[in-house]
């Protein structure tokens, strides 16, 4: 009996002991992500992350997911205490503003030494995101691309055009929307909404027409420019042929009016194809690219998600093997709900698993990126104010603007000031 | 019990809801204001002193935000009191279904109000809304009208909303003054050949002035914190022109993370509560409370 409870003793002691000692070297990386609901994509995550730990025994992974209305606060939040994840993704327009502050740390070096994360590998608008005041914060990890135009061909038919020849320019936009607005149908549906998506269709339409919302330098204001007043002038117009209170509307409302048949044509992303053959399966619809003024270029806006290593990461190293794994050709395609950033990743996937494949892939090539500002969300409230008192007719175009640049100059010259 | 004991004894009794007043109310009070002193935000803070206060004043904001909520305030308070006025004397009169119209009455003041904004966000819908339905089908309008998205009449749109969801609150509340005039008030007044509206103006409002002071001034001081309606009706849009105090300061702090700036503007709400909260103190100590 006393000899049973000493080795009892002994063999829990010796437990304890491995265990401990196995403890130590095994090293756990905490990891938060985006909560996705696609059943396929989790489980390619599983497995992934499966042979992840295959590869590096001595790594765990834990992952934690949060739905994107919550994602940003919980990370500011946590980030700000001290007490962040070693890795997450965030949105690269968020990227700067942690940049700034210094939760996350630079990637520079690791890059220098890395055999798979090389620029050239992903799209350059999503790697440059990453950049702030010279060095890189983050590894792009998906992509998307505001806006390509979705259209549904029975509008064409109806209105005796010809639904292969989806309008390139402008005015061709307009002129085809005119023509099938009509009782309960529109040409198209503008919207506002509340967070930050209406900028991606103001910048891109922006961009087309060769103009910037900031500078170079991201230290000062172009919206009061010509490039910027045509391209708002053009918007404008669109309410011709648009339902009325696009002010009050967010994109999935206007979203839905599409997928229920009442607009021939509607600007959003590539990753609204799968919503829209669930939604309207009968319908007959197909992408073309985000219109152009007549001298001008196709040139979205660029969103997507960029992967960060935390400055309180205990295990960096451990921590930029995970990406260097999640952001491979092989890994990015299957792990990816949206494109995949890294470009030989994102061909294969849109062709797996998009309609109208080149021409997603012409328009991601040509995207740009939001202006690069830790107050990003401050900058872009301006710009949504004045898209809305510009839609409302409270100001005239070039008033909102000049208002508009006028704000965010101070924006601007307020947070440089302070921050040095 | 000598003297001195007794006032440690009565300290101690009131020294619990002192601890739990300064955890709760002024504990709070003074971070806000010190806050209020800085640009504090999630990433970064600077002390600004009284900088703050001075760059809080020339923002415009601040103006919009006041002006907003004055008129919400006025015109919701306002509305409630006549309509619960008007309300609470057709339902003092006798008449059958009498009681199952005051069961009735109460209804939009016990509903949810995150679902009456819901609801009045379906009838304002353009495309979809009673309102312009009915407005179209009587020939009033002859295209649809965007009432939530159009700045001029966003904040009416709202305002309505709010006079409708709070009236109730008020007919209960005048429902009870009136039972409680003194008959023979009416009886003398019919003796000295007073007429219905004499009899109103000289007899029922006199009697029922304490209970219509203080429901106004609750109505007041509700309205003007009152936050669910306005933000999911709106959220403050279009152009922030239907922010109030509550709904702005909310955003500012929990949407953008500026706790420095939205601290100041929940002073100056502060204040501004304040005057009404003095203006209920001295009238309950003032004759020996309401009456």
């Amino acid at each position: 009996m006393k000899n049973g409870l000493l080795f009892t003793i002994i063999l829990v002691v010796a437990t304890l002991t491995i265990s401990l000692v196995a403890g130590a070297e095994k090293v756990t990386l905490n990891v938060w992500l985006m909560k996705q609901a696609d059943v396929n994509l989790l489980k390619a995550q599983d497995e992934a992350l499966a042979k992840f730990k295959e590869l590096y025994p001595d790594i765990d992974v834990k992952f934690t997911v949060f739905p994107y209305s919550e994602y940003r606060d919980k990370l500011l939040i946590a980030a700000a205490a001290g007490a962040p994840p070693d890795i997450s993704v965030v949105d690269q327009i968020w990227n700067p503003e942690f940049s700034a502050a210094g939760f996350v740390i630079p990637l520079d070096d690791y890059v220098a030494q890395s055999k798979s994360v090389k620029k050239e590998n992903y799209f350059s608008g999503a790697w440059d995101s990453a950049l702030y005041q010279g060095k890189l914060y983050g590894v792009p990890f998906d992509v998307g691309v505001w806006a390509l135009n979705y259209y549904n061909k029975a509008f064409f038919k109806d209105a005796g055009l010809d639904p292969e020849k989806p309008p390139v320019t402008w005015d061709e936009f307009y002129e085809v929307g005119k023509k099938m607005t009509g009782p309960e149908k529109w040409g198209t549906a503008l919207w506002v909404g509340k967070g930050d998506a209406v900028q991606c269709i103001t910048d891109a339409l922006t961009f087309s027409n060769g103009g910037s919302v900031l500078n170079q330098d991201f230290t000062k204001c172009l919206l009061d420019q010509p490039a910027a007043i045509d391209s708002m002038k053009f918007f404008k117009k669109l309410q011709e042929i648009n339902p009325a209170g696009e002010v009050s509307r967010t994109e999935e409302d206007s979203f839905q009016l599409f997928t229920a048949g009442k607009l021939g044509m509607f600007w959003y992303g590539e990753w609204g194809q799968d919503t829209v053959t669930a939604r309207a399966p009968q319908m007959e619809w197909a992408i073309g690219n985000f219109p152009k003024p007549a001298n001008g270029k196709s040139v979205g806006t660029f969103g997507g998600w960029n992967m960060v290593i935390y400055k309180n990461a205990p295990h960096k190293d451990a921590a930029w093997k995970f990406i260097e794994y999640w952001t491979s050709k092989e890994i990015n395609e299957k792990v990816s709900s949206l494109t995949p950033a890294n470009v030989e990743a994102a061909k294969s996937f849109l062709n797996n698993k998009r309609k109208f494949p080149d021409v997603v892939f012409q328009q991601l090539t040509q995207a740009l990126y939001r202006p690069i500002f830790p107050r990003y969300p401050d900058l872009a409230e301006i710009q949504r104010n004045a898209t809305t008192a510009i839609l409302t007719g409270e100001k005239d175009i070039e008033a909102a603007l000049k208002d508009a640049t006028a704000e965010i100059n101070t924006l601007l010259n307020d947070y440089y000031s302070s921050n040095k | 019990m000598t003297k001195e004991r007794e006032w440690i004894a009565g300290y101690l009794f009131i020294l619990p809801s002192i601890v739990l007043l300064a955890i709760l109310v002024f504990y709070p009070l003074i971070i806000t204001f010190l806050y209020s002193l800085s640009d504090m935000s999630l990433t970064s803070t600077r002390y600004l002193g009284w900088m703050a206060y001075q760059r809080l004043f020339q923002n415009k904001m601040l103006s919009l935000i006041f002006k907003n909520s004055v008129i919400w305030t006025v015109f919701v308070a306002l509305f409630q009191l006549l309509l619960g006025l008007g309300s609470a004397l057709v339902l003092n009169k006798a008449f059958i279904g009498r009681s199952l119209l005051r069961g009735i009455v109460i209804l939009p003041w016990v509903m949810p109000g995150v679902v009456t904004a819901m609801v009045w966000r379906l009838i304002y819908d353009p495309q979809l809304g009673l309102l312009n339905h009915y407005l179209k089908a009587l020939g009033i309008i002859d295209h649809y009208l965007t009432w939530l998205s159009t700045p001029s009449t966003a904040l009416y749109a709202v305002i309505f909303s709010a006079i409708w969801k709070g009236f109730p609150f008020s007919t209960l509340m005048y429902l009870a003054g009136l039972q409680g005039v003194p008959p023979e008030l009416y009886e003398a007044s019919e003796i000295d050949g007073a007429g219905d509206w004499n009899r109103f103006l000289h007899v029922t409002l006199p009697s029922m002035r304490p209970i219509i002071t203080t429901t106004l001034l609750f109505t007041f001081i509700w309205t003007f914190n009152y936050f669910e309606l306005i933000y999911v009706m709106t959220g403050g849009g279009p152009s922030e022109k239907t922010h109030i105090f509550p709904t702005y300061i909310y955003d500012l702090a929990f949407k953008r993370f500026r706790f420095g700036n939205a601290s100041g503007f929940a002073v100056v709400d502060f204040l501004f509560l304040l005057i009404f909260s003095l203006i209920y103190v001295r009238l309950s100590t003032k004759r020996g409370g309401l009456e």
